[in-house]
């Protein structure tokens, strides 16, 4: 099949259709992108950028970079306020009418759906009163006013403003035909609760919740630490009252210390709205040949889609921005592989899988069956490969991993020999620590919850308690299987307790399963301090006492035949090793990936290097599966060659003096060293930054042996000079434009790679020419394609300033988003 | 904290989750919606709903049936309006007030008018010699008011278009409110009739929660109504009278009774609809306010008779804020008004409705419920607030037009 000549109709233009259409076009498919709004990016473009000091990952700006790469694509033609009439299929190929400017159609090989999510519209709850009162908003619209720079005027600079959250709005309630777990709520407002204390040092910010689901990435250390900061009060309120206080909004909650409600007046009340189907699901899936969930989610597998027809991001069900990204991916990456299913499986890179675990052996299958020859690295901590069948090396320790993508050199020790092997990729698998320590005196009451669901079934007594959280939030996995068995028991006539401080009913269906679980009669006591239960061998039988907090703290008492924990998770024991070997950092919990959004959910700033499973983050099967196919997706694009930046610059042979500042300071590892220890940048695995170039003391780095290329003539005779990131300054310029913000007539904006392309002799440029200021708007700390590129301008930028004296209204680094327009406007007078 | 309490699978909690019609407090998630919506004045030690439901759905029947939250609450079900399982807060208190460890709580006055409802059939004790005395002066008098000798009080007569069964007050305390009614049924134009034996259209074993007693006294009703022949029963406004005896009946006696069942305001307005009788708003120009009682209302889904009923009537009418499915309780229902010793209670439950009858600044505020009609007079008085009380069919009797 020649390029360009196989079409594919994506339906929806959020983070999910621009991911797909993206993923597509990279692997030679022409596309058609239609959206019935008339802008890009969906509900992710609206959504504000919730840095503070440093980026806090809500990967918000993802959407805008998305739009980006996408608008300039030659093969990706977009239909903006352009709305599907039909869909049909007429000998193998779609035929969609739509309506845009004018009529069309547009013929089509397959149909990617990604019509996204909309947010549960709180008016149809009349109680909230908010379409009474501007106090009274939504998160979506809170997103606009952070990212409008408005908050400030509708709470006035009053730095003591007091702000209430309720979480579960349309979310969790039957009733409302919505009985499941939005998911991304909870950190959501726990994100925009820590950007409003970043804007308001002395807010009072109460988030009313019925379950926090604190789970994910890095999301425990966060919630912990704003957990001082912030009021957390379990219970929600379904009625807002106005007037009470004047100016104020009075929300009416339990009184947890005394049988009594109380009233608390707040300067605005969020509502944290959960996410639904958008309004054009239901039409659009029934033309598709697609029957929705009970919920009107596509939420079915891919395997029972209709042939040709594929689901990518939040109509699948309540997803994150970086999740609908990698849903993306996912789904062009199906789509091509099943088109060319026959002509690819020859030929591919062998792929070296680390890990002994369950997590390996799935990866190490899906690999095998995606045809890529598999290395499996046994470290002989779990030997869940050992009996899979799957060839492996067993008690396998790497050594040393050397190169660059599609040429990986893998040093490692199996028994006593060394080895080494080249792959063309590694993906992370070692899977986390578990440990279970049964409470003291109780080994012969009390097992782990493997050890229990791997129980026969007429091994299990009549009465058990399961006890979770014991070791802080628990894992969503763990709490899942919990409400399985305990519903199944339930329905069994035993008498099942839980213990626990919050239910996770993180997933799509894990709401139904707590739902059944309490109508089948399991009772669920809610102990916030764990030091508060209390544990007695009676006989053959365990009595446990705890405070129920659902009583404002009343001690019940209850016995079981057998206690059930999950086990400790923790990272695993050679984490830190294996990632300095792999010269990665760890996140702030010890886990495999740094949580930078611009390389999650699998991927890393080396190319060619993945992580899955509980090694790098909070997953059950679901995701794990989900996991893989996005690492089948990033490999595909890896060997296609099409990852590679285009454009890499190379070091100068006469001017490189070896000094090797490149190859150490590299964010990518893209350099390696030739034989003579010569420097050179490989460009499968350049991102392009340059951040080579702006730190080489020889000035031996650039485009065309030449040295810094960047335009700095200023022949425009502007005041105010900026170089823009390309991945946030300059796209909130862009976005700033869409909005009609005016930057002024003074400025210019120039565009670079990254702000560590921009030298301390390219910032002075500009300031020994025309321009009165110039400014560096990079990326926040953190959000970095390329590590701590960004940081190094920084420092540039710091080291100017001391040595020339100049002051703030010369040189600046502005840490922005692409979705900081209002904020970068507000630099640039 | 005290005493831990055993916890053990109970009867009540058994009783509760297999109930499906809204009883069904092992649903329960415990998320608070309830207890944010609690028609009681917060900051007092108040019912808390949630903790009420959470006593249920653990089975801790000792700790319920102690609880005074029990006899606080007014049933009104307005804290599960709103509820994401769909518990309803009048199946699980009334549950839980049915518990023989609960039985001490039930006041004197309650547990007096169950007796002697269920010996006499009225709940005040009035005997039918009584009742034929009471009925027989009240039609002589009434037809001297209309100066119409054929302006009767009937009683016992068969094969009726209508039999109303009065609240036990329009028979005491409020014998005008029955002549109001008379008035009314004599302009409709068709045979109407009163019932010497089941005088009472409450229910108070609704109140104690006592399906058993409930059952018997809606029984008396019906049997009676139905061997008079007669084609509807027509209810004086009492809110739980007309929740059990029209929307629960079915439920409770597991049939449907032979008769048609309905308010007397619905009645009122379905003759006035058929051109039978007809209004002079400007016998009652001031604004008046509508308020919705939660047995009529939320409980029963009676919003619009009253309402356009009362547009008929009055000049202009005007809402109270919240109303409707949100209305905020009189603060005297569930058998608290019922209780004489509750004055002190009633007007602390009550204040909320105080407050927002105040912030609307009516001088007249009309509703559906005798006993809303008297809590709402008290509370007025109490609070100072110079509001006159009356129901939409007394209303309506006042603004009557004699053809």
């Amino acid at each position: 099949m020649s390029e360009f000549s196989y079409t594919v109709l994506v339906l929806g233009g959020g983070a999910a259709g621009l991911s797909a259409a993206l993923n597509l076009h990279e692997q030679g498919l022409r596309v058609y992108l239609v959206e019935l709004e008339d802008h890009l990016g969906g509900n992710a473009l609206n959504w504000a950028c919730m840095a503070t000091d440093a980026c806090e990952h809500c990967g918000a700006c993802l959407g805008a970079e998305l739009i980006d790469k996408v608008t300039g694509l030659e093969h990706v033609s977009i239909f903006l306020k352009t709305r599907l009439n039909s869909l049909t299929k007429n000998n193998g190929r779609f035929e969609a009418s739509v309506t845009g400017d004018k009529n069309l159609t547009i013929k089509a090989d397959a149909v990617v759906l990604a019509t996204g999510f909309s947010p549960f519209d709180p008016s149809l709850l009349s109680s909230l009163a908010c379409a009474e009162s501007e106090k009274i908003i939504t998160t979506a619209q809170l997103n606009q006013l952070i990212k409008m720079e408005k908050l400030h005027t509708m709470l006035g600079e009053n730095a003591s403003v007091d702000i209430a959250f309720i979480q579960c709005i349309g979310s969790r309630n039957r009733k409302l035909e919505k009985d499941y777990c939005s998911q991304v709520c909870c950190k959501i407002s726990f994100r925009h609760a820590n950007k409003i204390l970043h804007l308001f040092a002395n807010a009072n910010i109460t988030i009313y919740h019925m379950d926090l689901q604190i789970i994910g990435k890095q999301f425990r250390s966060f919630a912990k630490k704003l957990s001082d900061r912030v009021t957390l009060k379990q219970g929600v309120a379904a009625e807002i009252l106005q007037d009470r206080v004047k100016g104020k909004v009075t929300i009416i909650h339990e009184d947890e210390t005394k049988d009594a409600r109380q009233a608390s007046h707040y300067d605005m009340a969020v509502l944290s709205v959960g996410l639904q189907p958008s309004e054009k699901t239901a039409e659009i899936s029934k033309m598709a040949g697609i029957a929705p969930d009970g919920w009107g989610f596509l939420s079915g597998s891919a395997q029972n889609l209709p042939q040709g027809v594929y689901t990518a991001g939040a109509v699948k069900g309540p997803t994150s921005i970086v999740e609908a990204i990698q849903s993306g991916a996912i789904a062009a990456s199906r789509l091509a592989n099943d088109i060319a299913a026959s002509s690819k499986s020859a030929g591919k890179m062998p792929v070296a899988v680390f890990g002994g675990g369950s997590d390996a052996v799935l990866v190490c299958k899906e690999l095998k069956q995606a045809g890529y020859p598999v290395i499996a690295l046994d470290s002989g901590r779990d030997a869940a490969l050992a009996d899979s069948g799957i060839d492996h090396f067993k008690d396998a320790q790497a050594l040393a991993v050397k190169g660059v993508a599609a040429n990986y050199q893998l040093d490692f020790r199996t028994g006593k020999q060394i080895r080494s092997e080249k792959v063309g990729a590694i993906v992370v698998a070692t899977g986390a620590a578990a440990n279970f320590e049964a409470p003291e005196g109780l080994d012969r009451h009390a097992m782990s919850l493997d050890a229990f669901l791997e129980m026969k079934p007429e091994r299990i007594p009549s009465s058990v308690v399961f006890w979770l959280d014991r070791h802080g939030p628990e894992w969503k996995d763990y709490a899942g299987k919990t409400l399985e068995a305990a519903a199944k028991m339930a329905g069994e006539q035993k008498r099942v307790y839980v213990l626990m401080e919050k239910m996770l009913v993180h997933g799509l269906g894990r709401q139904k399963d707590y739902d059944a679980a309490r109508k089948k009669g399991v009772k669920f006591i809610r102990v916030n301090e764990q030091s508060g239960i209390e544990l007695a061998v009676k006989g053959k039988q365990v009595e446990i006492t705890a405070p129920d907090e659902l009583l404002g703290g009343q001690h019940l008492c209850f016995t079981c035949d057998l206690l059930v924990i999950p086990k400790r998770i923790a990272p695993a024991g050679e984490t830190q090793r294996l990632a300095s070997i792999l010269q990665q950092s760890v996140d702030q919990e010890g886990f495999f990936q740094s949580a930078n959004t611009r390389h999650r959910l699998i991927g890393s700033p080396r190319r060619g290097l993945f992580f899955a499973g509980a090694c790098h983050d909070e997953i059950d099967g679901f995701d794990l599966k989900e996991e893989i196919a996005a690492i089948k997706a990033g490999l595909d694009a890896l060997f296609l060659n099409k990852t590679g930046n285009g454009q890499p610059p190379v070091i100068g042979r006469q001017t490189c003096r070896q000094c090797l500042t490149c190859y150490r300071i590299c964010p990518h590892r893209a350099i390696i060293l030739q034989e003579t220890n010569k420097p050179l940048i490989v460009d499968q695995a350049c991102f392009g930054c340059g951040l080579c170039v702006a730190s080489c003391p020889a000035k031996a780095i650039g485009r065309d042996e030449d040295q810094d290329e960047i335009i700095t003539s200023n022949e425009n005779k502007a005041h105010t000079f900026v170089f823009a990131c390309q991945r946030s300054g300059a796209l909130a310029v862009k976005e700033a434009k869409r909005l009609g913000l005016e930057l002024g007539d003074t400025v210019h904006i120039e565009p670079v790679s990254c702000a560590g392309r921009v030298s301390i002799e390219t910032m002075l440029k500009p300031l020994f020419g025309a321009a009165k200021r110039v400014l560096v708007a990079g990326c926040h700390n953190g959000n970095c394609r390329s590590g701590d590129s960004g940081e190094h301008a920084q420092k540039r930028v710091r080291f100017i300033k001391n040595e020339l004296a100049l002051s703030l209204s010369e040189l600046d680094f502005i840490p922005v988003s692409a979705n900081e327009p209002e904020k970068l406007r507000k630099k640039i007078p | 904290m005290g005493k831990a309490f055993i916890l053990e699978n109970t009867p009540l909690s058994d009783a509760l989750r297999n109930c499906e019609q809204g009883g069904n407090a092992a649903e329960c998630l415990n998320c608070g919606i309830c207890s944010s919506r609690c028609s009681w004045f917060e900051g007092q030690s108040g019912p808390v709903p949630r903790k009420i439901v959470r006593l249920a759905q653990l089975g801790a029947n000792d700790l319920l049936a102690n609880s005074s939250m029990l006899w606080q609450c007014m049933l009104c079900n307005r804290c599960t309006e709103e509820c994401p399982v769909g518990i309803r807060m009048d199946r699980v208190v009334c549950k839980a007030r049915s518990l023989p460890q609960a039985g001490s709580l039930i006041p004197e006055d309650i547990k007096t008018g169950v007796k002697t409802r269920l010996e006499v059939g009225d709940v005040n004790g009035l005997t039918e010699e009584e009742f034929v005395e009471t009925v027989e002066w009240l039609s002589e008098e009434f037809a001297d008011e209309m100066g119409d000798p054929n302006a009767v009080i009937a009683y016992n007569q068969k094969n009726a278009k209508f039999l109303y069964l009065p609240n036990p007050r329009e028979l005491g305390a409020n014998v005008l409110h029955l002549t109001a009614m008379a008035k009314l049924f004599h302009h409709f134009g068709q045979p109407w009739t009163l019932s010497s034996k089941h005088t009472d259209v409450t229910n108070w074993g609704y109140f104690v929660g006592d399906d058993d007693v409930a059952r018997k006294m809606a029984h008396q009703v019906v049997q009676d109504a139905e061997a008079l022949g007669i084609d509807t029963l027509v209810l004086s406004e009492c809110g739980h009278g007309f929740f059990v005896l029209k929307t629960l009946i079915e439920e409770l006696i597991g049939r449907k009774p032979a008769f048609r069942v309905a308010a007397i305001a619905q009645i009122v307005l379905e003759m006035t609809e058929n051109a039978i009788i007809r209004f002079d708003p400007d016998k009652l120009p001031e604004p008046a306010a509508y308020h919705d009682p939660c047995n009529l209302g939320r409980k029963s889904g009676v919003y619009d008779a009253p309402r356009k009923l009362l547009d008929l009537c009055c000049k202009q009418v005007i809402e109270l804020t919240p109303n409707r499915r949100h209305a905020i309780c009189c603060g005297g229902g569930g058998g608290i008004l019922q209780d004489s010793t509750s004055k002190k209670l009633r007007m602390v439950s009550g204040k909320p409705k105080a407050d927002q009858i105040r912030a609307t600044g009516v001088k007249y505020l009309a509703t559906s419920c005798l006993s809303c009609h008297r809590q709402l007079t008290e509370l007025c008085k109490h609070y100072e607030l110079e509001v006159q009380v009356d129901t939409v069919a007394s209303l309506a009797s006042k603004a009557l037009v004699s053809n």
